[in-house]
């Protein structure tokens, strides 16, 4: 059966756990985060060299062309990590939509240096108030317009603008950071990632900067990204259990183990039944991209993303209340943890509204509701 | 199933074959009668018509080895015909002789035993009844009183168990008890009883939704001949433990549970009332419904037995159970007052769903599912140990 692990797929989790193991020990990860950057270009760079970013290309685009499930399970192995470099961005949408373009000069230069590990792109949605605007001025076009909380923003080398041009329809185009009436404004996530707000002021796009991309092959991005992100939740949990658990079997209080004590035992169970829920649910969205393709499983990813979110949140603020005060101090990875875990549950839009997209799709929502 | 597209080709043409059995088989008078169900327990005669139609093929005892007479199904199999079944509303079957007895039989029993008992089963002449359970010894099953003393070759049985389900209708009970007077476990056995030999009284007991599952079982002087002992005297524990696994282990839910959530979601449908809040739990008890049903497959069924290594079974009786609990409690966010004195008949299934009054006995007497087959809070505590054994 193809729920079975392939080879590949059991290379890359190693890789990844051991990457975990050298590099992403709590104080380490402070070190990062603490850094001005506030991520590691090294460690990029050592990530594609793992063929991590190869993985979920396509084949025709110069990757492995691996199922989606592989890019989730390396996810969930990267969980304990809860690293600030940005995984989930990139292989959505430099694999995912950038690499699912058609080919032009542009495209296949970005996604070398994107492969290599030299270029990060960020991806600025039309699905948002106010989109920017693309018209035509002159001999060429020009964008403008205001983006909110891009992710990855603020260490992307490459915008991927999608724009709407007066009548409403859409069309994509790669932007450098640099480029002329570009302005960012750069913020730090509660979970140590990048964000920015981007200003387009009377920015040109270059003659070969389009990419034809339809509405569809955006939605097949995000809804790598959703699983993505779920993916993340999901590692974390399992880290979070095990720590917990651990906590327990050595804290002692009123002369015995806490973990002695029944209540906190059931609490312990409870937070593990959470996680093999959201794992079991990831199951059914990973096999549904493999088998039927992202158009068809967006509503079992949206499922798997918010119950990753609600489970997630359950298990991380449990971790905090048992590990009592010590939980609430920045010194322990438990509040980075709950931090990373509250944030990918609104990266790729609100779980609740997941909940509700996954409903109406479903048709357990009648069409009036 | 979620994960048909994974199936080996093997078990998609076995798969077929099910579902072809079912279209020719499983009638509206049957999946009807089954939807309108009050409880997990099947009643007799329509389990026995179902029975008989499995029976040609061996899908009663699908699980069993066939050296024993059973169809010799692989895990993944048994799955799929246990899934199917449940998703088109075919009669739950009991159990108890065939879950439990059998496979207890085949480990323990002698040749004899085996070339008994289990012809009995298959054929439908014997109906066993569980005797664990007593009034001091509940979820703490290892405290039970009743007790077998040995007279040359025959056992004299005094004691009651109690919750005995279907006791008025088996002709046969298994029994954990104790021969010698010793407070430990290797002072159990296992002891097979006829319902019909002399001191053998039940008497009922009504649930609170008014139906009779129950029973208390008393024994006075009843007595047992030696070989009526399942394995050896002294023990019985680690015959009840495996029967214990079997149980937590065997069953398949989840497309039960999904048949029952799309009828109260067609019954909720067809009406005017229906709070919004009633859609936006719906909507997250699929999401549920959906990881349990993932992880009964991927936890109870995708990988055998013997490689299971954690509390599999545990988890997966704590998630069907509280996910019935949950589509119990939904059904009680669209409950009309008139669910508290309308019989079954009178409100029907005529718009289609489930009769709506049964909801409301559905609801009472599920509450029990977190309770039969060792309480949640023990199922917690056996995933705890597996927890922190995983810390050694």
């Amino acid at each position: 059966m193809s729920l079975e692990t392939s080879p590949e797929c059991a290379a890359l989790v190693e890789s990844a756990l051991r990457v975990v193991r050298d590099h992403y020990d709590y104080p380490s990860l402070r070190g990062v985060l603490a850094s001005e950057a506030g991520w590691s270009a090294d460690r990029w760079r050592e990530f594609a060299a793992l063929g991590w970013l190869a993985a979920p290309l396509a084949e025709e685009a110069g990757g492995l062309g691996l199922p989606p499930s592989v890019a989730s399970a390396l996810m969930t192995a990267l969980g304990a990590a809860a690293m600030s470099e940005p995984l989930p961005g990139q292989l959505a949408f430099g694999a995912g939509l950038v690499g699912a373009a058609p080919a032009t000069p542009a495209r296949d230069m970005l996604l070398e240096r994107w492969l290599a590990g030299a270029a990060l792109v960020a991806l600025v949605s039309a699905d948002s108030e106010s989109p920017i605007g693309v018209r035509t001025d002159g001999p060429g076009l020009r964008l403008d317009g205001h983006a909110g909380a891009v992710p990855d923003g603020g260490i992307a080398d490459v915008f991927v603008v999608e724009a709407a041009d007066p009548a409403g329809d859409r069309a994509c185009f790669l932007v450098a950071a640099d480029a002329p009436g570009v302005t960012r404004h750069v913020h730090r996530a509660a979970d140590g990632r990048s964000f920015a707000d981007v200003v387009f002021d009377g920015v040109r796009p270059g003659d070969d900067a389009r990419l034809a991309l339809d509405g569809a092959a955006m939605a097949r991005a995000h809804t790598l990204h959703a699983l993505l992100l779920a993916a993340e939740t999901l590692g974390i949990m399992r880290a979070l259990v095990g720590l917990t658990a651990r906590y327990l079997d050595q804290r002692e209080q009123f002369g015995r183990k806490l973990i002695e004590f029944q209540v906190l035992q059931h609490r312990l169970v409870d937070m593990q039944l959470e996680t093999v829920r959201s794992e079991s649910m990831l199951a059914v969205a990973e096999h549904a991209c493999d088998v039927q393709g992202f158009s068809a499983a967006a509503p079992l990813v949206s499922a798997a993303y918010y119950q990753s979110a609600r489970s997630g949140r359950r298990v991380a603020e449990e971790a905090v209340q048992l590990h009592g005060a010590i939980g609430m101090t920045d010194e322990l990875v438990v509040g980075h943890y709950l931090k990373r875990i509250v944030a990918n549950g609104l990266i790729a839009g609100h779980a609740e509204r997941h909940l509700a997209q996954a409903a109406c799709a479903r048709g357990v929502v009648p069409p009036s509701e | 199933m979620l994960f048909e597209a994974a199936l080996a080709d093997t078990d998609r043409a076995f798969l077929a074959e099910v579902r072809a059995f079912l279209d020719a088989e499983l009638g509206p008078e049957v999946y009807q009668a089954e939807d309108a169900l009050r409880s997990q327990v099947c009643d007799h005669p329509r389990q026995e018509a179902w029975i008989d139609r499995l029976r040609p093929r061996r899908w009663h005892v699908g699980f069993w080895p066939r050296e024993h007479g059973g169809a010799g199904l692989s895990q993944v199999q048994n799955y799929l015909l246990l899934y199917e079944q449940g998703r088109r509303g075919a009669p739950l079957l009991s159990p108890l002789s065939i879950t439990y007895v059998g496979p207890v039989v085949m480990a323990f029993g002698t040749r004899e035993q085996q070339q008994t008992l289990l012809p009995a089963i298959i054929d439908g002449r014997d109906h066993w009844c569980q005797g664990f359970s007593e009034p001091g010894a509940g979820s703490d099953l290892g405290s039970v009183a009743t007790f077998a003393e040995r007279r040359g070759d025959r056992y004299v049985v005094n004691g009651s168990k109690i919750w005995t389900t279907d006791a008025h209708h088996a002709n046969k009970i298994f029994c954990l008890l104790r021969t010698r007077r010793e407070p430990t476990k290797d002072a159990l056995s296992f002891l097979l009883i006829d319902m019909d030999a002399p001191g053998v009284d039940v008497r009922p007991i009504r649930l609170m939704s008014g139906d009779h599952e129950f029973n208390q079982v008393f024994f006075d002087d009843v007595e047992v001949p030696v070989e009526n002992l399942l394995g050896d005297e002294g023990g019985g524990w680690a015959v009840s433990k495996y029967l214990l696994e079997m149980e937590r282990g065997a069953f398949v839910f989840g497309g039960r549970l999904r048949r029952r959530f799309e009828l109260l979601l067609t019954s909720a449908r067809s009406r005017r009332d229906v709070p919004r809040a009633f859609w936006d739990e719906a909507a997250r008890v699929d999401i549920e419904l959906m990881a349990y049903e993932a992880t009964e497959f991927r936890l109870g069924h995708l990988r055998p037995r013997e490689q299971q290594t954690a509390a599999e079974p545990n988890v997966i009786k704590i998630g069907w159970t509280e996910t019935i609990q949950r589509l119990d409690e939904l059904a009680l966010m669209i409950a009309p007052s008139a669910w508290l004195y309308e019989s079954e008949r009178e409100n029907g299934a005529s718009k289609g769903g489930l009769p709506m009054a049964s909801w409301l006995a559905g609801y009472f007497n599920n509450r029990a599912a977190t309770i039969y087959g060792g309480s949640n809070e023990v199922q917690r505590e056996l995933i705890c140990r597996s927890l922190r054994r995983a810390l050694a």
